[in-house]
C-alpha cells in the first residue's frame, strides 16, 4: 500500500518512539511454527463449529460470530464458501433484523454493511449484495440523528444517555466509503459519514461520540483507518495519524470502552493496514505472550477483555476459558495478518501467478497492442503477495480507467443511435453516416474487448446500428451513406478506427508509467 | 499612526461579549414545548384518573420507568421520583408515571410511600405530539406554559442515584421543580397540617391534578366557615380563590400565543367551579372570548391544527421510524388536514406553525426508505 513519505515518516517516528525494548514479530505465520500450529487449531475450531454458531444461529451471538468469523474467512482467502455464508448472515442482520428494529440496529446495520462491503471488494458485487448495501445506505441516512451521529438503536431524536456512539458511525463510514469505491449508490449517506468523521475525529483518534473530537475509541479509529485504506484513500493524513495513535496505545487496548473483541480486532486490523512494522509491534507484544498460550484445549478463546484494572498477564489469562467463536475468529485473523497484505481490499491472489512486476510489464505490452481483455486480466493479477506492492494501486487505477473508457465508448456509440429519424433525405445522410461509423466502431470494440463484459454490449450496439441503417435505407433509398461504407480506414494501429478510444488509451497507458520500476 | 492596544482590546472584548450574549440568547430562545391541548390519554391504569383535559396550564412531571418484582429497583425508582414529586406540596404538579405495561402497578409505588396524586398510564395510551420515549428512568418537567424545563435520564446502574446523565435539557434538581411550580398555578392546598378540614384538603389536592368538580367541597367549606372551624375552612377557601386567580394568570399570558390553551383552562375552571361564586369572573371572560372575532378566528385555526397534530400523534407520524407501519388513510388525512389549515386560515399565526410543521414532516417523510403515502 502506498503511503505519502510524510505519513511514512510519522509512522516510523511513532514506531521508534514506542519500541524501546519491545519484541517484534516480523515472521509470516507460515514460517513461525507457534503461529502456524495455533492457527491450525483455531481454524479447526471455527470450521467445526461453523454450522451451529454461524450458519444457523440467528440471534445476537450469531451476528457477532458471523461478523468476526466472516473476517477470518475473508482474510484466510481460501474459504470463499464460508465467507459467502457469513455475507448471507450479514444480509439477514441488515435487511431483516435492523429493518424490523429488533435491537442494536445501529450496530448491526453498520457492522453488516462493513463486512458486506469488504466482502464485495474481495469477491465482487452481486445483485443481492448490491441491494443490501444500498438499502443499508438508505437506512444509515434515515437513522442519522439530528446531532449528526448514530446511537446503539436509532433514537429518532429522542433523548438517551449519549447522543451517539462513534463505533456505529465509524462502521457506517468504512462501509459507505467502500460502497463508493465499489460504484454503488450511496445517496446522501456518503456526505453523512464524511461529515460525521470530520466532527468526531481529530486526525489521530476518535471520540466516544459527538461530545468531543478525538479520544480513546480505538475500534472507531480503526474503522476509519480501514475504511480509508479500503476505499483507496490511503494517502489521507488521517491514516498516518490514526495509525500512529493506535501504535502508541497498542499495549493498552484493554483500556478502551466496553467490548474487548471490538477493540482488539479493530486495532490489529488497522495496524496491519498501516505497515508491516506496525503489525510486527502488535504481534510481537500479544501473540506469543498473551494470546496463543491462553488458547483453550479445543483451540478457542474466551472474549477479549476490556479490564484495565488487572495486569495484562492476569487479564489475558481469562482467555483460557475459551468457547467464544468471535474471539477465536479474531485470534485466527490476527495470526493470518502476520502475512503481509492478508487483510486487503483486494481479491485473494491465485497460486502460481508470476510476480507482480512481470504481470504489470505484460499488461503494458498487451494494452499497447490492443489485447484489452488479456491486459485486464494481467492487471487484475497484481495483488498482495506478488511483491512490489507499490504496483497494486497503479494497476487498480489503470484497470479502472480501462473499464471506464470502454464503458464510456459503448455509451457514446449507443447515444448516437438514439437520435430521432430525420424527415428528409438530406438530413438523413449525415445521420446515416454517423450510425454507420458507430456500428463499425462498436464491432471493432467488440473484437478488442473480447472476453470482457463490455464486448457483449458493443456487439449489441453494432447490431442496433445495422438494423437502424437498414431501416433508414428502406425509408430514404439504398444508396444512403453508401459512399462511407468503408470508412473509417485503419492505419495499422489497433485503435485507429476510433479516435476517441485511441485518445483514451493514450491516457490509460500513461497511468502505467507511474508504475515503472 | 499606531493603533492603541487598549482600544483594540476593548473592541475585541465588546465583540466577544456580544457574541456570547447572542449565543446565550439563541440558546434560551430554543425552548421545546409540549402541546398538551393535542395530547391524548386514552386510559390510565392506576392512581389518580388524570385525563388529557387536565394537563394544559398545569405543571406536569412525566416519569418514565418500570416498577416490578425487583424490590431494590422499586425503592430506587420511587425514592428518585419522590425527590422531584415531593419537592412541592401535593397537587402543585401533575405527576404522570408512564409504564410499559399494566403489570407495573400502583401497589409498588404506594408501598414505598409514593405520592397519592400520581396517575399511572401506559405508553400505548399516551400520545404526545412529537414526543419520543427514550431510556429510563426518565423525568420530563414541563411548566404551566408547556415549555420543557428539564428532560433527564438517570443511569440506573448505580441505585444510589449517583450516576446521572441529562439530555436535551438541564440536570434537574428539586429546586428546579419548586421554581417551576411557583411560576405556574402553584399548589391548590397550601402546605401545613389540616385537622377539621382534612378530608376537604385531600379532595382539593386531588382536584388540582384532575378536573373533578369543586362545588361540593366548596359548599362544605362554606358550611364549616359558618361554624366553629372557621379558620381552616376560610384558609382553604382563600387558597382556592388564589389558585383560580393564578390559573387565570397562566391562561391570560397564553391568550395571544396559544388561544387553545386559554380556552381549555377556562373550560376546566368552569367545569370545576360550576355555579359557585368563585366561578363568576369566568362568565365575563368566556363572554369576551366568544365575542372577540379575531380571537375566535385564531382559535378556530388552532383547533383545526390541533386536530391534525392529535391525529399525527396517535399514529406517531413525524416521529420515530418513518418506515414503521402506519395506516395510509390516516397519513393522507393528516396531509389533507394540514393543507386545509394552511388554505382556510392563511393569515393566522397557526398557519405559520402549520407551515413549519409541514416542512418538518416533509423532511421526515423524505428519510423513509419506502415511499410513504404523503
Amino acid at each position: 500500500m502506498h503511503l505519502r513519505p510524510f505519513a511514512l515518516i510519522t509512522l516510523l517516528w511513532c514506531l521508534v518512539a514506542t519500541t524501546g525494548a519491545v519484541e517484534l514479530h516480523r515472521e509470516d505465520h507460515h514460517t513461525c511454527s507457534t503461529c502456524n500450529a495455533a492457527l491450525a487449531r483455531s481454524m479447526e475450531y471455527l470450521r467445526k463449529n461453523f454450522d451451529k454458531q454461524v450458519a444457523t444461529d440467528g440471534w445476537y451471538a450469531g451476528m457477532l460470530n458471523s461478523f468476526w468469523g466472516g473476517f477470518a474467512f475473508l482474510i484466510d482467502g481460501n474459504s470463499p464458501k464460508e465467507a459467502k455464508v457469513c455475507a448471507d448472515r450479514m444480509r439477514f442482520y441488515l435487511e431483516t433484523w435492523a429493518k424490523k428494529g429488533m435491537g442494536y440496529d445501529g450496530w448491526f446495520a453498520s457492522m453488516s454493511m462493513f463486512y458486506l462491503s469488504e466482502y464485495c471488494l474481495r469477491y465482487g458485487t452481486t445483485p443481492e449484495l448490491k441491494a443490501a448495501l444500498e438499502f443499508g445506505a438508505k437506512f444509515a441516512h434515515k437513522t442519522r440523528e439530528s446531532e449528526g451521529g448514530w446511537f446503539h438503536n436509532p433514537r429518532w431524536g429522542g433523548p438517551n444517555y449519549a447522543i451517539d456512539i462513534s463505533g456505529v458511525g465509524c462502521g457506517y463510514f468504512a462501509a459507505v466509503r467502500n460502497m463508493e469505491r465499489l460504484g454503488l449508490e450511496t445517496g446522501p449517506a456518503l456526505s453523512d459519514v464524511n461529515d460525521y468523521i470530520s466532527k468526531v475525529c481529530d486526525g489521530r483518534s476518535v471520540a466516544y461520540g459527538l461530545n468531543g473530537r478525538g479520544g480513546f475509541a480505538l475500534a472507531s479509529g480503526s474503522y476509519v483507518l480501514i475504511g480509508l485504506t479500503s476505499s483507496g484513500a490511503g494517502d489521507d493524513p488521517k491514516v498516518a495519524g490514526i495509525g500512529g495513535h493506535l501504535l502508541e496505545n497498542v499495549e493498552r487496548i484493554r483500556n478502551a470502552h466496553a467490548n474487548g473483541n471490538l477493540h482488539h480486532f479493530g486495532v490489529a486490523a488497522a495496524l496491519h493496514r498501516s505497515s508491516p512494522e506496525a503489525y510486527a509491534r502488535f504481534a510481537g507484544f500479544y501473540l506469543h505472550k498473551y494470546f496463543i498460550p491462553n488458547m483453550a484445549s479445543d483451540g478457542s478463546l474466551a472474549p477479549f477483555p476490556n479490564d484495565n484494572t488487572k495486569p495484562p498477564e492476569e487479564a489475558y489469562a481469562e482467555l483460557k476459558k475459551g468457547g467464544d467463536y468471535a474471539a477465536t475468529a479474531i485470534l485466527a485473523s490476527m495470526i493470518m495478518m502476520t502475512r503481509q497484505g492478508a487483510f486487503s481490499p483486494y481479491p485473494p491472489r491465485k497460486a502460481g501467478l508470476p510476480p507482480n512486476k512481470d504481470c504489470f510489464a505484460k499488461a503494458q505490452t498487451l494494452l499497447g497492442s490492443g489485447k484489452l481483455a488479456q491486459a485486464h486480466e494481467q492487471l487484475s493479477n497484481i495483488l498482495p503477495g506478488g511483491g512490489d506492492d507499490q504496483l497494486i494501486p497503479v494497476a487498480q487505477k489503470q484497470r479502472k480507467a480501462l473499464e471506464d473508457l470502454l464503458n464510456q465508448r459503448v455509451l457514446a456509440l449507443r447515444e448516437r443511435l438514439a437520435q430521432a429519424d430525420p424527415v428528409d433525405r438530406t438530413a438523413a445522410e449525415p445521420l446515416a453516416i454517423a450510425i454507420h461509423t458507430s456500428g463499425v466502431q462498436a464491432a471493432a470494440l467488440e473484437k478488442l474487448a473480447a472476453g470482457l463484459p463490455v464486448a457483449s454490449d458493443a456487439k449489441i450496439v453494432a447490431g442496433e446500428a445495422r438494423k437502424r441503417l437498414t431501416r433508414l435505407r428502406g425509408k430514404f433509398g439504398p444508396s444512403l451513406a453508401k459512399d462511407t461504407a468503408e470508412a473509417p480506414t485503419a492505419d495499422g494501429t489497433p485503435f485507429a478506427h476510433d479516435s476517441e478510444l485511441a485518445a483514451g488509451m493514450v491516457r490509460v497507458l500513461a497511468l502505467g508509467k507511474d508504475g515503472n520500476l | 499612526m499606531n493603533p492603541c492596544p487598549d482600544r483594540w482590546l476593548i473592541a475585541v472584548m465588546l465583540v466577544a461579549s456580544t457574541l456570547v450574549q447572542a449565543s446565550t440568547a439563541d440558546r434560551s430562545a430554543i425552548k421545546e414545548r409540549i402541546d398538551w391541548c393535542s395530547t391524548t390519554i386514552s386510559a390510565v391504569v392506576g392512581g389518580q384518573p388524570i385525563s388529557d383535559r387536565d394537563l394544559p396550564g398545569r405543571v406536569v412531571l412525566l416519569i418514565q420507568n418500570g416498577l416490578g418484582a425487583d424490590d431494590a429497583w422499586n425503592s430506587f425508582a420511587v425514592k428518585t421520583s419522590m425527590e422531584f414529586v415531593g419537592a412541592v406540596s401535593a397537587g402543585g404538579l401533575v405527576p404522570l408515571f408512564v409504564v410499559d405495561d399494566a403489570k407495573a402497578n400502583l401497589n409498588a409505588w404506594s408501598s414505598k410511600n409514593g405520592a397519592p396524586t400520581i396517575g399511572f398510564v401506559e405508553r400505548q395510551h399516551l400520545h404526545i405530539p412529537g414526543f419520543i420515549w427514550g431510556g429510563a428512568p426518565r423525568f420530563v418537567l414541563v411548566d404551566a406554559d408547556g415549555v420543557i424545563i428539564s428532560d433527564m435520564i438517570i443511569d440506573g446502574r448505580d441505585l444510589s442515584g449517583g450516576s446521572r446523565y441529562h439530555s436535551r435539557g438541564i440536570l434537574m434538581k428539586p429546586d428546579d421543580v419548586r421554581r417551576t411550580v411557583e411560576g405556574g398555578p402553584g399548589p391548590l392546598v397550601p402546605p401545613g397540617s389540616w385537622n377539621s378540614c382534612r378530608a376537604e384538603a385531600e379532595t382539593l389536592t386531588a382536584a388540582a391534578v384532575t378536573s373533578k368538580p369543586l362545588t361540593p367541597v366548596l359548599k362544605a367549606l362554606r358550611e364549616r366557615a359558618k361554624s366553629g372551624d372557621k379558620a381552616e375552612a376560610q384558609k382553604l377557601l382563600d387558597a382556592v380563590r388564589q389558585y383560580v386567580q393564578r390559573q387565570l394568570a397562566v391562561a391570560e399570558r397564553n391568550r395571544a400565543g396559544n388561544p387553545l390553551l386559554y380556552k381549555r383552562v377556562l373550560e376546566r375552571l368552569q367545569a370545576q367551579l360550576g355555579t359557585d361564586e368563585l366561578g363568576k369572573p369566568l362568565d365575563a371572560l368566556v363572554k369576551s372570548m366568544t365575542s372577540d372575532k379575531s380571537f375566535q378566528a385564531e382559535l378556530k385555526a388552532a383547533e383545526d391544527f390541533s386536530l391534525v397534530i392529535r391525529t399525527a400523534a396517535e399514529i406517531s407520524f413525524g416521529v420515530g421510524d418513518p418506515d414503521a407501519p402506519r395506516p395510509a388513510d390516516r397519513i393522507k388525512a393528516i396531509r389533507s388536514g394540514l393543507q386545509t389549515v394552511l388554505s382556510r386560515h392563511p393569515k393566522s399565526q397557526t398557519a405559520r406553525l402549520a407551515e413549519i410543521q409541514r416542512q418538518q414532516w416533509d423532511t421526515w417523510v423524505a428519510k423513509a426508505v419506502e415511499p410513504l403515502p404523503w
